[in-house]
């Protein structure tokens, strides 16, 4: 037999009764002043247990028993029998232990999603979609940047023709993929050059004049080209898709995934997945240039002047969607190297 | 605590006056030790289960802060199924990501997504409020909300419809072509909206104050619009005064260091980045005292001309306080990796409920409850998950 005192709401007012209540076999008796009622134990429903809460239970009628007495009220479910998974849960949460494991745990997932989990998933999302699909991705991306930032090109047709040519025969000789569109416009950006979604690739007149020769101009095209051969721009969308997700799970109880708390961490690791597809477009670039007789050194060159014409916008490495340019041309050296193409 | 309002006069405040008026503060019982261990289970689980644990945490979280706030003796209910929440989840994060991805495919369709997001969010927050007040309970009387879709579109569709329409103007290809009229009428339509403001936000509080029940018992809300307008006002111009604040301390700390630095190329590094980082906070720290001012201000008018049968309400929060619990919170969980989150959240709660008094003037026993439909949780996770405050 069980026996505890507790507070009894009969669910119809708010007033409360002082009660004792017996469990006794099946049957369990609530009585108090104007309170007299038996029920089958098995038809309530108990309460998982929180923290150092009070324990309730909710009666067939829709009474709602509250009690302190814990002792009893486990016994009690004991007696009960039924669901025991939130018992686990409570014990979990009870223990300082535990909660030092479950930051392991946290922390260690999240890691493994970061690094792992969502560039596979979107690696093979994107891969797994249809060439249509990742064509259409996009589309109206040159269209609103014209309208917003882009001129129309100054450079003379000549020059024109003669790049895409260029590019043409080299993107014949490399096996690196064509694009669809390739573009020339005037920017406010200075030297660049975009793999735009939709596989367009536009280049900047001051990026043609800046350039010393027509290696240094293939090391850029190349190095966007290997962007859209690995479709960056879809695994991009994808990734960051995953990095949604991934905050919402985490901070989706306690802090809206719109707030700062949730917009930092995911800024952080965009960034660094994009500075990780600036890598991986160096290394199939590299390959490229080698494989047709150009080499590494032009697009090492080319980064060394960057760098010098531009020391002061480059942020901290963490906040920024490119690897310092330093970065990039030790790793370039590294790949020249290693392939035995070019000493440096 | 401060728990004693002595001089407070207590006025007769209905008719029926027999009972002395008792005054009662809600006290809030959890510590953050304790729910700092289950935040961290829940989160630990939600991500194991990749998200599906999630409801069933949330529930978890609004229980233990629910059970734990107890009024008159009696803790409060939180009474809503994981399973619905999960469905609303579902819903609300599978719409999410859809438009989300689905915006790189289709141009334009962010306009449309957008265009529909202001025809729906107040239905949403209709469906949030009457989710909220079904699986609130209080001695195993359900809240009710009683408010309709209409009011809510009144409170939350016009003004946003408003501002979108003179945004679009403003960008129409009218105002090049009639110069002067037109700068004419962007600036009354914007100084109407400016007026219309503080009326939007006026219907949002009555909405849900003159709106809820308790039980059989329904609320009334007395508030009037004009105090709105001087909480807009005074924020207006702390809002003003806040950047010359701290343009005049910033200026006086970089010409402190100035003079110092004369000596060294590497104090003059430290004091710019000293010079930027004092910026920022002070930014940071009175932008959240606008903030906090609104919101104190707001609850404690809202809540002091709000009545449930013979329950009262005042509310005294202040917003220095508010503004610098915020703010050394987001230091501690910043600082902390966020491993504070659960302290930093259980004492906002507890001064939140600390400035708060409940007055009765009867029979707290006496309400009777009624019924109330099942609610499903969409509108409940879509005001959750964009933090739109629904005043609970």
């Amino acid at each position: 037999m069980i026996t505890f005192t507790g507070t009894y709401f009969d669910g119809k007012t708010s007033k409360a009764h002082e009660v004792s209540v017996t469990v006794l076999g099946e049957i369990l008796s609530i009585r108090g002043q104007e309170v007299h009622e038996d029920v089958e134990l098995r038809l309530c429903s108990p309460e998982p247990a929180l923290g150092n809460t009070h324990r309730t239970l909710y009666t067939p009628g829709g009474g709602r028993l509250d009690t302190h007495d814990g002792q009893a009220f486990a016994a009690l479910e004991r007696l009960r029998g039924g669901k025991r998974s939130f018992r686990f849960v409570h014990w979990m949460e009870s223990h300082w232990k535990v909660a030092a494991a479950a930051v392991a745990i946290t922390v260690g997932l999240v890691l493994c999603f970061s690094v792992w989990g969502i560039p596979y998933f979107a690696r093979v999302a994107a891969f797994s979609m249809p060439e249509k699909a990742n064509q259409t991705f996009g589309k109206g991306v040159l269209e609103s940047a014209d309208r917003h930032f882009f001129k129309p090109t100054e450079l003379a047709g000549d020059n024109q023709k003669r790049i895409r040519s260029l590019v043409e025969e080299f993107v014949y000789r490399s096996g690196a993929p064509e694009p669809r569109a390739f573009e020339f416009r005037k920017s406010p950006f200075g030297p660049n050059a975009f793999a735009l979604p939709g596989d367009t690739v536009v280049l900047t007149d001051e990026l043609v004049s800046f350039v010393e020769n027509d290696g240094e101009l293939l090391g850029v095209v190349a190095h966007e080209l290997a962007h859209l051969e690995n479709r960056h721009a879809l695994r991009t969308v994808l990734q960051s898709a995953g990095v949604f997700v991934l905050v919402s799970v985490i901070v989706g109880d306690v802090v809206s995934v719109t707030s700062a708390a949730g917009a930092l961490p995911a800024l952080l690791l965009k960034s660094s997945y994009s500075r990780g597809f600036e890598r991986e477009a160096d290394d199939t670039a590299s390959q490229w240039m080698v494989d047709t007789g150009y080499g590494v050194r032009p697009m090492i060159a080319f980064l060394a002047r960057i760098k010098e014409k531009e020391p002061d916008v480059i942020g901290p490495e963490f906040l920024s969607t490119h690897p310092a340019p330093e970065s990039r041309i030790d790793r370039l050296r590294e790949l020249a190297e290693r392939s035995g193409a070019e000493p440096q | 605590m401060e728990n004693s309002y002595d001089s407070f006069i207590l006025e007769p405040l209905s008719e029926d006056t027999e009972l002395p008026t008792r005054s009662l503060t809600p006290a809030f019982t959890g510590s953050g030790g304790e729910y700092f261990r289950i935040w961290i289970v829940n989160v630990a689980l939600t991500v194991l289960t990749l998200g599906i644990y999630g409801a069933w945490a949330k529930v978890r979280t609004r229980r233990y802060f629910y059970a734990n706030t107890v009024l008159d003796g009696q803790p409060f209910d939180y009474l809503a199924k994981p399973g619905a929440i999960f469905r609303g989840y579902l819903i609300v994060g599978g719409t999410l990501l859809a438009m989300k991805v689905l915006n790189n495919f289709v141009p334009r369709i962010g306009t449309i997504f957008s265009a529909a997001a202001i025809c729906v969010v107040p239905y949403l927050l209709y469906k949030a409020h009457r989710f909220k007040a079904r699986y609130s309970a209080y001695r195993n009387v359900r809240f009710r909300f009683t408010g309709d879709v209409r009011g809510a579109y009144a409170a939350f569709a016009v003004f946003p419809l408003a501002a979108v329409a003179s945004l679009l103007f403003m960008m129409s290809s009218f105002l090049g072509a009639y110069g002067a009229i037109a700068v004419m009428i962007v600036m009354i339509s914007g100084m109407g909206l400016a007026t219309a403001y503080p009326y939007m936000m006026f219907l949002q509080r009555r909405y849900f104050h003159g709106n809820m029940a308790f039980g059989k018992t329904e609320s009334s809300f007395t508030g009037e619009s004009g105090p709105f307008y001087g909480i807009y006002l005074r924020s207006f111009v702390l809002f003003i005064a806040v950047p010359l604040i701290v343009g005049i301390i910033v200026a006086v700390f970089a010409g402190t260091i100035k003079s110092l630095s004369e000596s060294g190329e590497s104090l003059k590094i430290a004091g710019l980045a000293g010079t930027v980082l004092l910026t920022y906070v002070l930014m940071a720290f009175l932008a959240i005292l606008v903030q906090q001012y609104i919101f104190a201000r707001t609850f404690n008018y809202s809540w002091g001309h709000s009545r449930l049968g013979q329950v009262t309400f005042i509310a005294r929060l202040r917003a220095r306080d508010l503004a610098w619990i915020r703010f050394s919170n987001l230091i501690a969980i910043f600082l902390s990796l966020g491993l504070l989150i659960p302290w930093a959240k259980v004492r906002r709660a507890r001064y939140i409920l600390s400035c708060t008094t409940v007055l009765l003037s009867g029979d707290m026993g006496a309400f009777e409850a009624a019924v109330v439909p099942e609610e499903g949780a969409v509108g409940d996770t879509a005001a959750d998950f964009f933090d739109w405050d629904i005043g609970w």
